[in-house]
């Protein structure tokens, strides 16, 4: 992108992470505040704001100094209102590893681990390879396809169900109420709608998950639920209500984030049509170093909170103990100390050590088979089509502070 | 696995061996859990294989497979009698 001066004037406030520039060219805005300090203080937020990538590493890899918890700290706090009156889905959330410390994220963490193995995600390329040229049919004859509803949208859910053991007939409900309780998790504050809205999604999901965990119980079958249920670490197990949650959280976490990936990975080839060309010159041997870039220049996941246990020194600042702190991944990936170029889509570039995924005990679960649907559709649909363009004239972003993603994306693909 | 760095060249008949690809490690830490005498973490708490340290075959090729990132291989060719 050509840079454009900032004239001091107009450009948005720093503190201001949701403004138009903060959601919709995150890039320039992360880089500003970057340039003003790789850990600044941000007063709106009321928290720090890490945009260096070493600082972000650190800040994801210090799990002991810098909690995840929720429940807990000054994010806690947000939750005193909504504490009593969604006391159970607030029960139902605190079994989630991505927001618990240790020791039980550990509990939590090596059982989903256990089952959720990256050879047992392999086993699933010939299934999504089979979901991908499906999806893709409805994309040729080059008309405008809405990019997110008919493939983006699709692929995840189908596969995330289909590995849970999910039963297909269930699939649509899914769809609709991992959306919502996402719209709970992915959205700062804490509006009483959304806390209602996420409830229900919950129960929803619960009710859909409840009966399949129990039938797996007695009768195992080759899925992610029967592996979770019969998880065994030394005499660790899941309970019954810990498999539901975490089942739950991994049908929304899986979701939006890769459908985003999709979309992100290619609103990226349009706007760089000669790595697409690259792409397409070996979609099979690139794929997998394209999927990586993708995820270093517009991951799905912009950022993830923390907050300080202790006072802790991070990039020249002193955090202070309950202090916020913001880890930017998008910005860590644009750090021009890590990545030479860092705004621009390089296909070949290796090593590729973004943190798309985070870092340290949190890392994302799902990576592997992230990864997988990704690579899966960027290879398929370089080798179906001469070139991609994005038609929507301006893309905009959902505005939260947490997930990177177009609100639409219509799309030509040529062929 | 091209991209994976080249196995150290190993006596037959040594103990089991694993290394840890720095590339892809993300310092998870499911290896700690597997084989706990096997691996600890560096300064910049990623994963590093301790050869002297206690273990058998069974946890290193469970570390290798919890591992979410793929970043643990076994070395090729050691096949330890009653291990």
């Amino acid at each position: 992108m050509t840079s454009i001066a900032i004239d001091e004037a107009t450009a948005p406030h720093l503190d201001d992470l949701l403004s138009d520039q903060a959601i919709n060219d995150p890039d320039t805005y992360f880089r500003r505040c970057r340039e003003d300090s790789p850990v600044r203080w941000n007063d709106r937020w009321h928290g720090w704001i890490v945009t260096g990538y070493d600082e972000v590493v650190v800040g994801f890899r210090d799990h002991r100094r810098l909690s995840s918890d929720r429940f807990r700290g000054p994010f806690a706090r947000d939750l005193a209102e909504t504490r009593t009156r969604y006391a159970e889905l607030i029960e139902f959330m605190s079994r989630w590893m991505f927001t618990s410390d240790r020791p039980y994220h550990t509990h939590l963490r090596s059982l989903v681990n256990a089952a959720f193995t990256p050879r047992s995600v392999e086993r699933l390329r010939p299934r999504i390879h089979e979901l991908v040229r499906d999806l893709a049919e409805p994309l040729r004859g080059g008309r405008v396809v809405d990019f997110m509803a008919e493939f983006a949208f699709q692929l995840p859910v189908i596969v995330i169900a289909e590995y849970l053991g999910i039963p297909p007939e269930a699939r649509n409900d899914v769809r609709k109420l991992s959306e919502d309780l996402g719209a709970l998790i992915f959205v700062q504050g804490s509006s009483g709608d959304r806390f209602a809205n996420g409830e229900k999604a919950k129960n929803g999901l619960v009710e859909i998950i409840r009966p399949v965990v129990q039938a797996r119980t007695d009768a195992p079958q080759d899925d992610l639920i029967s592996a979770m249920v019969h998880a065994d670490l030394d005499g660790d197990r899941f309970t019954e209500d810990e498999v539901i949650s975490n089942a739950v959280l991994m049908v929304f976490a899986g979701h939006e984030t890769t459908m985003n990936l999709l979309a992100n990975g290619v609103t990226a080839f349009s706007r760089f049509p000669d790595q697409w060309e690259l792409l397409r010159s070996d979609p099979d041997g690139l794929a997998r170093r394209a999927t990586e870039e993708v995820l270093r220049l517009a991951g799905p996941i912009k950022a993830n909170a923390r907050w300080a246990r202790e006072d802790i020194e991070l990039g020249g600042q002193q955090l202070k103990a309950n202090d916020r702190v913001l880890l930017v991944q998008h910005a860590a990936g644009h750090d021009p100390a890590a990545f030479a170029d860092p705004d621009r889509l390089d296909i070949s570039r290796w090593p590729n050590r973004h943190v798309a995924f985070g870092s340290g005990i949190h890392t994302c679960l799902g990576a592997p088979l992230s990864r997988l649907e990704a690579q899966e559709a960027f290879a398929f649909l370089a080798r179906e089509f001469a070139s991609v363009e994005v038609v929507t004239p301006r893309i905009t972003y959902v505005p939260n502070l947490v997930s990177h993603g177009p609100t639409e994306l219509d799309v030509r693909f040529h062929s | 696995m091209k991209d994976a760095q080249p196995h150290p060249a190993v006596d037959p008949g040594q103990r089991p061996r694993a290394v840890v690809d720095h590339e892809l490690c993300a310092g998870v830490s499911q290896c700690l859990r597997a084989a706990p005498g096997a691996f600890q973490l560096d300064e910049h708490l990623l994963s590093v294989f301790v050869p002297t340290g206690e273990y058998t075959l069974d946890e290193l090729e469970q570390a290798a497979e919890f591992c979410p990132m793929g970043a643990i291989s076994l070395v090729d060719g050691i096949e330890v009698a009653g291990d």
